[in-house]
Formats: structure tokens, C-alpha cells, sequence
């Protein structure tokens, strides 16, 4: 009975969000999923159903190898960096007096910064003969690198633009996460003269534990759909400028924006939700494994 | 639980079929549905006799009409289209014309898609020719020549520029889907001063500045050997192509090779295509023909502004980005673009066209297309393009008297605007479009691969054999 | 100014550096400053190219062969932010996102605060499967929820290209945006991090669980209620997609519509009034930004809250 009372009051303050989401969230997800199995959509109709078809499309696409390989390096290497990065960051940033609220501001600033500043400033900080990158590689003796120039190169750029791109939000939850952590823990462990480390590892990151994983669920899930970051530095080709296609930095969410822009044509529709659902059963496997390893580890 | 779960589940989709989808492989009703692309026979454009596919009113209806104009252009063109529609809505009170821009053509096209697909559409938009081909996809815009042909309401279509109504006729059975509103083509800027400094040697050569008639890819070789290389009056490169895929397009078409049609056939794998693209391939390496890529920008202007290149070829509508300004202001000529062949020459044409949208009634429709007609009128084409930098539609338009004043005689404001008519004038007899398509392949995707081999071709990552089979396999053609 | 150096401390800075001498914890500090001010010029640079840019005149930017990185304040283009306010009507755009980021921002926060509570604290059948179910909409990539979200809002009438009034412009702007999973996620993250004690003695206490969520869990959460109200309010500032889509008349669009629409029109954008219009744009965000900052960092002490 009290049970029952507890699921019944549980579903009421979960309504609203519920309501909202079973309209603009589950249904588009839902339409997403009967669109990879329609035949010929387009405009609003379809001539039948297919089983396979949309899929099989989606994997003969002539780049959907190097979407792969691109989509994988940035989901295995920049969300490693870019979390540890953030919550160093964020935990010296948590622990200084003087100096505390101008860097939290500077460390914001990228949330307010014009995309088109951001593509101009790195478009600098890379550049071969000018650029930050390679000036600050001249002091420590080593030859200046196309940064931006090939498949290679441009991976390296792309992987520190991507970690930039990142590390406002991520400082600002850590921040947030940091400022709900009972100061009765910290006082306790100055008491003891524990060791800033020991206090880093024993008690900051369990405590911050529930932040530390929603931050690596969610970047993981964004960098499965990362093209927008792409798009910016090197243009809606996302190729180094001028190559041939062999080099493009072209992702899974590439190929669906790609067929979405196509989507006036019949069966276009439904080969960008195969790609969204193939992208989707992979992201949810690897949700799931990393959410039942966090949970193993941490208190989550 | 669970079992309410997977109702749910089972009746959104359900939903979701009956709501939004639907499912119909059966033969189109022509009754129901006479503009259907499926129920039209082809049309002889040479015929004068109306298809009788849409049905042309006697008379506009005294009752309000309103009409949605979906465009993209910016404050100072909404403003100028603003001036023409307050005179329209004097001329016919009942009628109001909501024109919204809609931000850019891609803006514009993923909105009208969706608004087809939600039956949602305006009365009559602005497109490019593959924005059409892909509304048309869903029948979604009408044929316009029974009001061409109209008695009471046509128009006289010889009058507009031959190449145009090509254009606009390309599409499935040779019908009218749109009339052309915004046009351009391609024009070679060049550095007068330059030219002016090295008269001698050119004259000596045979290849003196001149603006009446185009050069020759052969003279432009002459004029390398002279203008290009690191003293005073030379420049890095002799010629920058601002749009790589023109470039790319337009010497195919020079070359009498192949590149696309309107069936979407992919047409560049031939003996000729390949020789143009090794010749070009020749001439980027001994700094004869440039692309932006050279200064890592997206368009030549402001390098040929600063001298690194004798002559720049670009849009028609895009002239005051070419015209030097600041202490070290040149003076510029502006000249056909160059050819290949003189036997077989060619100039892209692009911009926009303006079509009406199948979800509307009669009178929107007529009404609709009387705005059209009025916006392309002689003399409306003719303001429109002089102060757009855009082209006449119409032959009339080029022979009005404002018009032929702007030509002959411009105010000073409107030097090089002129200069630019001029240039685009001579090139009126065979200029090219695009072919438009949109399929599993589409035209503009076709046009970034042709961009994408050009740039690599320059930057030396790519044999001609390279960017041409590049092309195929990135298009699915093996 | 001197409100700020005052702020800064700097004269105590300097009697600090003063008595500075290498021990072991200063060493450390060294380290911490050094690493966090390298960071943060890194993550700098952007937003000065923004400023150095809107400055610059349209000769420099487009003669320079490499770009410089100072402008004399004599040379200071200020002229760019008059003619950036003349290209978009930026007040009405301006109006209109703060009257959506306020719409939105309400019913995020309600429907977030009330879905996180039930998550972090609530026992219900399903909860897990559904929690994870929530988390697997974000797999999708939000194109994808583009098309039928615009054919829901078409079909409530709300985006008519002929009849579209000002407050369905309002519902269709904000009604997909009330709610967020993301959000949702991240609250209840921080809502586990409170201790279980604290509710378990609330109940003992005979308190209700909406007293409960209103009088401890919402002042413990705070910093993460004023981060989500911050990014939620980003969020309306840096649309442009679908308000472009939604909208039948111009002037009912946003402030990001206005800054994209001026300045891509034409080839060769005129990037230092682009830039001056985004500054604009950006200036009352920072000015939230600033204010709200404090309630971010303000520790919550648990004091009163100890059951």
C-alpha cells in the first residue's frame, strides 16, 4: 500500500517533465525509428516498409569507414583529456582565494564567444607560417607544422580544439558539484593533516563522484555526435584544405547531416535515422558498460 | 508496468503512422492531382497552346488576398523589394504581400521542405534551380505556363534571355517551374593599372587590355610570360577563379567535356575533362591560373586588391568586392571571362528563380503570379538589377531607357556596376546554367566534389586522373 | 576601476609578494597559479579575437598578411559597433530572447527540479529503465528531432506562414525547450550527492517531501539550479535553427537569427561589424554571467540543515 502511494506521488512530480518530453522527445524518437524502415519517404509519404535497405545504404556510403575511424578517435581520446583537464582545473580553481572569481570568469568567457571568433582565433593558433602553435614550438627548436594540412596533423588540432570546446561546461558543473560538497569533510581532514592528495582522492572524487560520471556519460554521448566542432575549424567540407576526400574528417552525424541536406529526395530521410540509429545503439552499449563500471568504482 | 509501457509504445507508433506518415504505393488520381509531375505529358516549348493544367482565372477577385513571399535577402534588397510590393498593393488594393526573408538559400530550402511536408507552404518563394527540381519531388510547386500563355495575363517569353527560360524549362517534360528573378553570371576584373604600365610589351604581343571580347586561354599564356613574376608592375599569379567549382564547371563546358546533366548522370570521366584538367594543372604550377586556396581564403578579392593577382574572375554581384580602395587604389577594367575556345564558348549563369507553390488557391495563384510578372517587367528588372548588381530577365529590360543610360552613360556612383553590365551584356548569347537534380546524388553535391578535386588539383595533392576518379567514387559512380 | 582593483586586492598582493619566500606550500601555489593562467589564456584567446576584431577596421583585416595582435586605441574602430547596431533590428531580437530564455528557463527549472527528486530521492517501479531511458534520447543526434518536432508545432497551428500571431510564435519558440533531459541528469547527480541521513530524518520529522525538496534539497543544490538557469538562458541566446524555422515573420525571431542573417548574405563578410554585433550580443550574457557567479561559488553551508 505504501508502495503503491510512493509510485503514484513519483509519477506526479515526474508529469510535467514527462508530458513535455512524450511530445518533443519521445515521439520524434519513436518517428525516427519507423522512418529507417519506410520505403521511399519523402515529404510525408512513403511507398511501403523495408527491413534492411535503409541500413545497407548507410554502411556503402564511400566514407562511412573513415566517419567511423574519425568518430572513434575522438570519442577515445578527447573525452579522457578534456575530463581529468576540467577537473584539475576546477579543483584548483576551488581551492585559491585571490584571483578565484576573474579566472572563473575567463574560464566561462568561451560560453559567450562568437563561433566565428572562435574558427578566426584557432585558424591563427594554428596557421604554419604565423600561427601560436608553431611560435611556441620555434622556443623549444622544432620545425613548423601545417597544422591544419593533412589527415594527420589536423587529427592533433582537432583533438585540442575539441578539448577546448569542452572545458567550459565541464569547469562549470565540476564548480557547482565542488560548492555542494560538505565543508565538515575538508575541516575533518585539516584537523588530521591529511596529505592534499590523499584529500583529492579520498574525498573530493568520491564526493564528486555523481558529477564526474554525469560529465563522462555526457561527453561521451556528445563526442559520438561531434561534426559541429569539426564544421567549425575546417569549413563544411571537413576537409584540409586541399585534399581529396581519402583525408576528411567526416563523422557518423556528417554522414546524417549529409542525408538530411538530401532529404527533398525519396529515402533520404530514412537513411539519416538508420545512421541515428545505428549511432544510437552504439552510444547506449557504451553507455550502459560505462555506467555499470562507474557504478562499480564510484558511488553513483 | 511494463505491459502499459509497451502499449504506449504500440500506440505512438501507431499514431505516428496515422499522424504524419503516409503509406501509399498506388497509381497517383490525375484527377485529384493534375499538376502531379506523373499525370503531365511533355510539353513542345515551341507550341503556343496552354497545357490547361492549372487553371488561369478570368479576373482577379475583388476579395482580400494574401500573399506569403518567402526570399533571402537582406535589409537593403527587402528594402528595394518593399518599394515594389507598396506599388503592387496600389495597383491591386486586395492584395497583400507578407515578403520574409528566411535567412540564407540553405535556410530558406530546409524550411520549404519541411513546410511541403507539413502542408504548410507559402505562396511563392524564391530558389535556386535544384531547390526546385527537389520541391518537385513532392509536386510541390506548379507549372507556370498556361498564365505564360494566358490571353489576358502572359507574358511575351521570347522576350526574356533564351538561356534563362533553359533553364527554367529543365526540369521533368520541359514545364515552367519558375521565372527568372535574380540573375548572374561570371565577369574577369582587371588591373588597369598593371595592363597601363606594361602597354608596350603587351601591345608588342598582341594582347593589348580589352574589355569587348574575351581572351583566350592561349592569350592569357602570353600575358603570364609577361605580368607574371616578382618586379614592380607583375603580380604572384596572372588570374584568380573566386569560385573553384565555376572554374571547374565552365572549362569543362570550354572543353567540350563532360560533367553532369539533368537526368543526374555523372559525365566527367572522358578523354576531355582529363586534358582540361591537366592543362589547368600546367598552368596553376607556373602561376598562370590561381584559386583562393593560393592565400588560404575563401575569395580572391582582397588579395587582388593587394596586386597578388593581375586579373580576378568572380560573380557579377559580388563587383564591389573587387573595386581597390585605400592610398593604394588601382583603377580596374572588368571584361568578359576568358575562353578556351572561341568556337565554343561558354559563362556560368547562376542566381535564383521564383516559383509558386502547388498548396494555394486560384486566386493566390494568379495573384501571385501578376506580382512576378510585375517584378520582371522592363523596367522593374531593369532598376532591380542596377541597384542589386544583379542582371536583366529581359531583353526589354536591357533595351529600357534607364537601362541603356545605366550601359552607355552612368552616374559616377555606379562606375563599375556598369562595367560589370557590359562585360555580363556579351556574354548574354552563351551563357550555361548548372544542370539541376536532386536524387541519391544531387547537383549541388556534384559541385562540391568538382570544388573539392580543382583545390586539390592546386594544392598538388591530386593528378587530373586523381580528381576525376575522386569524383566518381565520392558521387557512387564505379 | 577602482572598484575592481580594490576587488583584486592587488595591494595586498604586493605586500604578500613581499614577505614571499620559497617554501614548500608556496612552491605549490606557484605551481597552481601557472598551470591555471595558462589554461586560462588558452581558453582566452577566442573571446580577445572577438574584441580585437570588432575594433580592427575592414582595411586592416583585410590587407594584413598576418593578422596583429593589438590595436592603438587611437586606431580603435569603434564606428563598427554603430553600423553592427544598424544592420538587424537588435532590440526587438533582444526583447524577444530575453521574454523566451524567461519562458523556457521557468518551466525548465520547475519540471527539472521536480523530475530530479524524483529520480535522486523516490522509489518508484521502472525507475532505473526509465532514468536510462531519458538518458538514451540524448543519443540521438537533435536534427533528427528537428522534422517532426516542426510538424507537431505546425500541426497545433502554432507556425503558420499566413496567421501566425505573436504569442503562437511564443509557444512554438519555447514550449519544445521546458524541459531537458541534460538538465535533468545533472540535478539529480547533485541531488544524490546530498546525504540520505538528511531525508531519512526529514521523514522522521513528519516532513513532507515537497517541504523536503523546497526547504533543503533546492538551497543545498543551488549552485547547480543557478548553472542550469545560466545555460539554459545561453541556450535561448545562441538559437538560430529552429526559431528560424518557427517563425513566419521576422520580427518575432532572436538575437543569433539577427547576428547570422546580416552577415551572410554576401561573400566576403565584413567580419569586424560581424564581430562588434556579436559583442553586443554577448554583453547582457556576460553581465548575467557576473551577477549570478556569486551564488555559483557561494559555498552552502550545511549548518542548518543538519537534521
Amino acid at each position: 500500500m505504501l508502495e503503491k502511494q510512493s509510485n503514484v506521488k513519483a509519477w506526479l512530480y515526474l508529469l510535467p517533465a514527462l508530458a513535455l518530453l512524450s511530445v518533443f522527445t519521445f515521439y520524434p524518437l519513436f518517428n525516427a525509428f519507423l522512418l529507417a524502415f519506410l520505403k521511399d519517404y519523402v515529404y510525408g509519404s512513403a511507398t511501403g516498409f523495408v527491413f534492411m535497405d535503409n541500413f545497407k545504404n548507410v554502411i556503402a556510403d564511400p566514407n562511412f569507414n573513415q566517419a567511423v575511424k574519425n568518430t572513434s578517435i575522438i570519442v577515445f581520446v578527447s573525452v579522457p583529456i578534456s575530463v581529468t583537464v576540467a577537473l584539475m582545473i576546477s579543483v584548483l580553481l576551488n581551492s585559491i582565494k585571490k584571483f578565484q572569481g576573474l579566472l572563473q570568469t575567463i574560464f566561462f568567457l568561451p560560453y559567450v564567444t562568437n563561433a566565428i571568433a572562435i574558427g578566426m582565433a584557432f585558424a591563427f593558433i594554428f596557421n604554419e607560417s604565423y600561427g601560436l602553435l608553431n611560435l611556441m614550438l620555434s622556443w623549444v627548436n622544432i620545425d613548423p607544422v601545417d597544422w591544419l594540412g593533412s589527415w594527420e596533423t589536423g587529427m592533433v588540432s582537432l583533438l585540442i580544439y575539441t578539448v577546448w570546446g569542452g572545458l567550459a561546461f565541464k569547469i562549470m558543473v565540476f564548480l557547482s558539484g565542488l560548492q555542494s560538497i560538505d565543508k565538515q569533510y575538508y575541516d575533518a581532514a585539516r584537523v588530521d593533516a591529511t596529505p592534499k592528495f590523499r584529500v583529492f582522492t579520498r574525498i573530493t572524487v568520491p564526493l564528486l563522484s555523481p558529477m564526474i560520471a554525469y560529465i563522462t556519460v555526457t561527453s561521451f554521448i556528445g563526442s559520438f555526435k561531434a561534426y559541429r566542432t569539426i564544421v567549425g575549424l575546417f569549413g563544411p567540407t571537413v576537409l584540409p584544405a586541399g585534399t581529396l576526400p581519402d583525408e576528411s574528417f567526416i563523422t557518423i552525424v556528417g554522414l546524417i547531416y549529409e542525408s538530411l541536406s538530401k532529404s527533398d529526395t525519396p529515402g533520404m530521410v530514412s537513411e539519416a535515422a538508420a545512421a541515428s540509429i545505428l549511432l544510437f545503439i552504439t552510444t547506449l552499449a557504451f553507455t550502459i558498460v560505462n555506467m555499470w563500471v562507474s557504478k562499480k568504482r564510484v558511488h553513483f | 508496468m511494463k505491459r502499459l509501457f509497451m502499449l504506449l509504445l504500440v500506440s505512438v507508433f501507431t499514431i505516428s503512422l496515422a499522424g504524419c506518415i503516409t503509406i501509399d504505393d498506388e497509381e497517383i488520381d490525375c484527377e485529384l492531382y493534375p499538376t502531379h509531375v506523373d499525370c503531365l505529358e511533355d510539353i513542345d516549348p515551341t507550341t503556343s497552346e496552354a497545357p490547361g493544367i492549372v487553371n488561369v482565372l478570368d479576373a482577379l477577385p475583388t476579395d482580400e488576398i494574401i500573399i506569403t513571399f518567402w526570399h533571402v535577402y537582406g535589409q537593403e534588397k527587402a528594402a528595394l523589394l518593399n518599394d515594389y510590393i507598396v506599388e503592387f498593393e496600389a495597383l491591386y488594393p486586395n492584395v497583400t504581400i507578407n515578403a520574409e526573408s528566411q535567412g540564407g538559400y540553405d535556410e530558406l530550402r530546409n524550411k520549404t521542405i519541411l513546410a511541403i511536408t507539413s502542408n504548410n507552404t507559402p505562396t511563392m518563394l524564391v530558389g535556386y534551380p535544384d531547390h526546385v527540381a527537389g520541391y518537385l519531388n513532392g509536386n510541390a510547386v506548379i507549372p507556370l505556363d498556361d498564365f505564360i500563355l494566358d490571353d489576358t495575363f502572359g507574358v511575351d517569353i521570347t522576350d526574356f534571355i533564351d538561356s534563362y527560360i533553359e533553364e527554367n524549362r529543365q526540369y521533368q517534360g520541359g514545364y515552367m517551374y519558375s521565372l527568372p528573378y535574380s540573375k548572374s553570371t561570371e565577369m574577369v576584373v582587371i588591373n588597369k593599372d598593371i595592363f597601363d604600365a606594361n602597354e608596350t610589351a603587351l601591345t608588342a604581343a598582341g594582347v593589348a587590355l580589352r574589355t569587348d571580347a574575351p581572351y583566350t586561354w592561349a592569350e592569357l599564356d602570353i600575358l603570364a610570360g609577361i605580368l607574371v613574376g616578382n618586379g614592380a608592375n607583375q603580380c604572384e599569379y596572372l588570374i584568380n577563379f573566386d569560385s573553384a567549382a565555376n572554374f571547374f564547371i565552365n572549362s569543362v563546358r570550354q572543353w567540350d567535356g563532360g560533367y553532369t546533366n539533368s537526368a543526374g548522370d555523372i559525365l566527367v570521366d572522358n578523354a576531355n575533362t582529363l586534358a582540361m584538367l591537366e592543362y589547368v594543372q600546367d598552368r596553376f604550377e607556373d602561376k598562370t591560373f590561381a584559386i583562393p586556396l593560393a592565400w588560404d581564403a575563401d575569395y580572391g578579392s582582397a588579395n587582388f586588391q593587394e596586386g597578388d593577382s593581375c586579373m580576378t574572375v568572380g560573380s557579377t554581384a559580388g563587383i564591389k568586392y573587387n573595386v581597390p580602395t585605400g592610398v593604394d587604389a588601382f583603377e580596374i577594367a572588368v571584361a568578359p571571362v576568358p575562353q578556351y575556345d572561341l568556337d565554343n564558348m561558354s559563362a556560368v549563369q547562376q542566381g535564383p528563380n521564383v516559383a509558386i507553390m502547388e498548396d494555394t488557391t486560384d486566386a493566390e495563384r494568379l495573384a501571385a503570379w501578376l506580382f512576378i510578372t510585375y517584378i520582371t517587367n522592363a523596367e522593374n528588372t531593369a532598376k532591380w538589377s542596377m541597384l542589386t548588381g544583379y542582371l536583366p530577365v529581359r531583353y526589354s529590360g536591357y533595351d529600357s531607357t534607364i537601362y541603356q543610360a545605366f550601359l552607355t552613360s552612368p552616374d559616377a556612383d555606379y562606375k563599375y556596376e556598369s562595367m560589370t553590365a557590359n562585360a555580363a551584356f556579351l556574354q548574354i548569347g552563351y551563357n550555361d546554367y548548372d544542370p539541376a537534380f536532386a536524387g541519391r546524388v544531387t547537383s549541388s553535391g556534384a559541385r562540391l566534389q568538382a570544388e573539392i578535386s580543382m583545390k586539390a588539383l592546386f594544392a598538388g595533392n591530386a593528378t587530373a586522373q586523381q580528381a576525376i576518379d575522386s569524383i566518381l567514387s565520392q558521387l557512387g559512380v564505379n | 576601476m577602482e572598484k575592481i582593483i580594490e576587488k583584486l586586492n592587488l595591494k595586498e598582493f604586493w605586500k604578500d609578494l613581499k614577505k614571499f619566500r620559497f617554501t614548500k606550500a608556496n612552491v605549490r601555489t606557484i605551481a597552481v597559479y601557472s598551470f591555471l593562467l595558462l589554461f586560462a589564456i588558452f581558453v582566452f584567446i577566442p573571446f580577445y579575437w572577438m574584441i580585437l576584431t570588432s575594433l580592427k577596421t575592414l582595411e586592416e583585416i583585410e590587407t594584413a598578411l598576418q593578422p596583429s595582435l593589438w590595436v592603438k586605441f587611437k586606431d580603435m574602430a569603434f564606428y563598427n559597433y554603430y553600423s553592427a547596431l544598424q544592420a538587424a533590428p537588435y532590440i526587438r531580437y533582444m526583447a524577444n530572447t530575453v521574454l523566451i530564455a524567461f519562458i523556457s528557463t521557468v518551466g525548465t527549472i520547475v519540471t527539472t527540479i521536480s523530475a530530479a527528486f524524483a529520480f535522486a530521492r523516490l522509489n518508484f517501479k521502472g525507475r532505473d529503465t526509465l532514468f536510462l531511458a531519458l538518458i538514451a534520447t540524448m543519443m540521438i543526434p537533435g536534427e533528427m528531432f528537428v522534422i517532426t518536432n516542426y510538424l507537431t508545432v505546425t500541426g497545433l497551428g502554432w507556425a503558420s506562414p499566413f496567421t501566425q500571431t505573436f504569442p503562437e510564435a511564443i509557444m512554438a519558440l519555447s514550449f519544445p525547450f521546458m524541459t531537458s533531459v541534460f538538465y535533468i541528469f545533472f540535478l539529480r547527480q547533485t541531488f544524490k550527492t546530498i546525504p540520505d541521513e538528511l531525508y531519512l530524518a526529514a521523514k522522521v520529522d513528519g516532513t513532507s517531501d515537497f517541504k523536503y525538496l523546497r526547504r533543503i534539497m533546492v538551497p543545498i543544490a543551488s549552485p547547480t539550479i543557478i548553472t542550469i538557469i545560466i545555460l539554459n538562458a545561453m541556450g535561448t541566446w545562441s538559437a538560430y535553427i529552429w526559431p528560424n524555422l518557427v517563425t513566419s515573420k521576422e520580427e518575432y525571431r532572436l538575437v543569433t537569427n539577427g547576428l547570422r542573417n546580416a552577415y551572410t548574405q554576401n561573400q566576403g563578410i565584413a567580419y569586424n561589424e560581424a564581430m562588434a554585433a556579436a559583442m553586443i550580443v554577448t554583453f547582457p550574457l556576460l553581465i548575467v554571467f557576473l551577477l549570478l557567479k556569486k551564488y555559483i561559488m557561494r559555498g552552502v553551508s550545511r549548518a542548518g540543515t543538519k537534521g
